[in-house]
């Protein structure tokens, strides 16, 4: 079976500008695709790219395997979707925002308003002018209207800016219930990088309008690296006795040493003791390990050397 | 056809929440206090001698009576209704791009041409009942000051004269719905409504009104002095109609195959 949403060779120009390059992806069904990269990175271009709103300068996109092009709005009926914050009609109340998206996608079911204020949480709010709401809950009407029509494709651009920890965690079970039990296939961009290590399957990192990177989210962490952080009393004394015994110490950001050699790493033990024997008794020995955030800003920065 | 009755619903329900729309008419409503202002002072000479120079003024209006009346209306909106035409649809094309909300407006299982005719609709049925608010208010202050000349005919012909008008000033618009989607906001169609309004002023002035369309409506309505509403010319009708089929291809078109950021 083929894959959901598919690029080829996508590109957007902007005069001289090139926003996106070059992108081929393809995210499969049930997959929660996360899109990761720096503001201005083409996030936005290409999620636009995917939803019609502009045109591609080169390549093709396909949602359920139909080609996007002016004149194949159907498409959209499986479609919900968010781009950057989203924005609601600011005199109508929640209910009249929600039911209004109701009509326009034609969907029958007057009830589905009701469900979804009731899923987001917005009961309380249902009544409330969307000019009155605060951020995260202007972020959950926004999910609301992606999610009213039970679509069977989510592509959603930061949808949770603003909100609370607990929102937050909120919308990343809604969205994991809904890739994984439903088998709704979800793209999704965030800055939040822990975030997206916890929710997406499948991740793809993209800077400067190219796609750098893509894995899939249980190779991730076996690409994230370990090392020993060390802090000593005099930790230049530290830097090179330890480079004299061959572990290619280096000191980082922190003004703290590094160890990313694999013998310190099996035995950090061996670590303390040569510190002590040599004088300089380690105040801090920690295995640190990759994440996301530390991963990806290495990866950029490569890119940019 | 079904898909666009839905649209044209959810059109016409913003509109009747937004309180702009409410302001709008509220201000229009100074056109009828005016003209029944005008007409109780040419039927009350006395208060116009006491009045002094706002005398002078109110002649403009005509004689005092129900066709002078019916025109001086036909005439407010010709003028006015560039303003206030202009605006209603200003708001409702620039609305979505000042709040952002057209951009769920752009993905739907439909083609994006329901949403710009049912916008089209939902300004000109607005554009109807604006010139029908103000003209029951209109007739009623015209039979509280017992105006001459009532009968019929001449209510039907003024009636006539003052949906035309409002139908070619609508017409006009369409331009401005076109400058609300290009400049993403309401200021540009804006400055485009008050700089037509301003244009057809000088050029219908100059004498060369019949070839600037915004200026046609009021010269229909017969504002260029007694027994110019004859008719209105197969040229400046077209020309009209060229700018309005104008001004709604270019949105239409723009809607449709425009880059929407």
């Amino acid at each position: 079976m083929g894959a959901v949403i598919q690029t080829e060779h996508i590109s957007k120009n902007f005069g001289k500008l090139r926003a996106v390059k070059n992108i081929s992806l393809e995210v499969d069904r049930g997959e929660i695709y996360g899109l990761i990269g720096l503001n201005g990175a083409g996030k936005t271009t290409l999620f636009r790219m995917l939803l019609g709103m502009i045109r591609p300068t080169g390549g093709t996109v396909y949602i359920n395997g139909k080609k996007i092009r002016p004149g194949e709005h159907n498409i959209w009926k499986d479609v919900g979707y968010i781009i950057e914050t989203p924005h609601s009609y600011p005199e109508l109340t929640v209910r009249e925002n929600l039911e209004i998206s109701r009509r326009l996608r034609l969907i029958p079911q007057q009830k589905s308003v009701e469900s979804v204020i009731h899923r987001l949480n917005l009961k309380e709010h249902a009544w409330k002018k969307a000019k009155h709401l605060s951020t995260g809950n202007a972020q959950r009407l926004g999910i609301a209207k992606a999610i009213l029509a039970m679509p069977e494709i989510l592509i959603l651009d930061e949808p949770v800016n603003g909100l609370d920890p607990a929102g937050v965690v909120e919308i990343r079970n809604l969205l994991r219930e809904l890739a994984l039990d439903r088998g709704v296939t979800i793209l999704i961009s965030s800055h939040i990088l822990s975030e997206m290590a916890k929710t997406a399957t499948k991740i793809g990192i993209i800077h400067g309008g190219e796609l750098l990177q893509e894995m899939d989210s249980k190779k991730l962490c076996k690409l994230f690296k370990s090392y020993l952080i060390v802090a000593c009393r005099d930790n230049e004394l530290a830097l090179s006795k330890l480079a004299s015994a061959g572990y290619s110490p280096t000191l980082n950001r922190e003004g703290l040493i590094e160890i990313h050699s694999e013998k310190a790493l099996r035995k950090p033990e061996e670590i303390s003791r040569f510190l002590v024997h040599e004088g300089l008794p380690p105040t801090k020995l920690t295995v640190r390990e990759e994440d996301l955030e530390a991963y990806f800003l290495k990866v950029v920065e490569g890119k940019e050397q | 056809m079904k898909y666009f009755l839905t649209v044209l619903h959810v059109e016409l329900m913003k509109l009747r929440k937004s309180r702009v729309i409410w302001v709008t008419a509220a201000a229009f409503t100074l056109a009828p206090i005016m003209a029944g202002f005008f007409m109780f002072v040419l039927l009350h000479p006395e208060f116009a001698k006491n009045a002094g120079l706002l005398g002078a003024k109110a002649q403009i209006a005509g004689e005092a009576d129900w066709p002078s009346y019916l025109i001086l209306y036909a005439q407010m909106i010709s003028v006015g209704g560039i303003l206030i035409f202009g605006f209603i649809i200003s708001w409702i094309f620039g609305r979505e791009y000042v709040d952002k909300t057209v951009r769920d407006l752009l993905a739907l299982p439909h083609s994006r041409s329901f949403i710009v005719a049912a916008k089209f609709t939902a300004a000109l049925i607005v554009n109807l009942v604006l010139a029908a608010y103000i003209l029951s208010l209109g007739l009623l202050m015209g039979f509280l000051m017992g105006l001459p000349q009532y009968s019929t005919v001449i209510l039907y012909q003024g009636i006539g004269l003052i949906l035309t008008v409002t139908v070619l000033v609508s017409i006009l618009s369409t331009p401005t719905a076109f400058l609300a989607s290009f400049s993403g906001g309401y200021l540009a169609p804006l400055g485009f409504v008050v700089f037509t309004l301003v244009l057809s002023q000088i050029i219908a002035a100059a004498g060369f009104g019949d070839y600037f369309p915004w200026s046609i409506p009021a010269i229909y309505s017969g504002i260029a002095g007694e027994g110019s509403h004859t008719g209105l010319g197969p040229y400046p009708l077209l020309m009209v109609l060229a700018t309005g089929l104008v001004g709604l291809l270019a949105t239409f078109l723009w809607w449709l195959f425009a880059d929407h950021h």
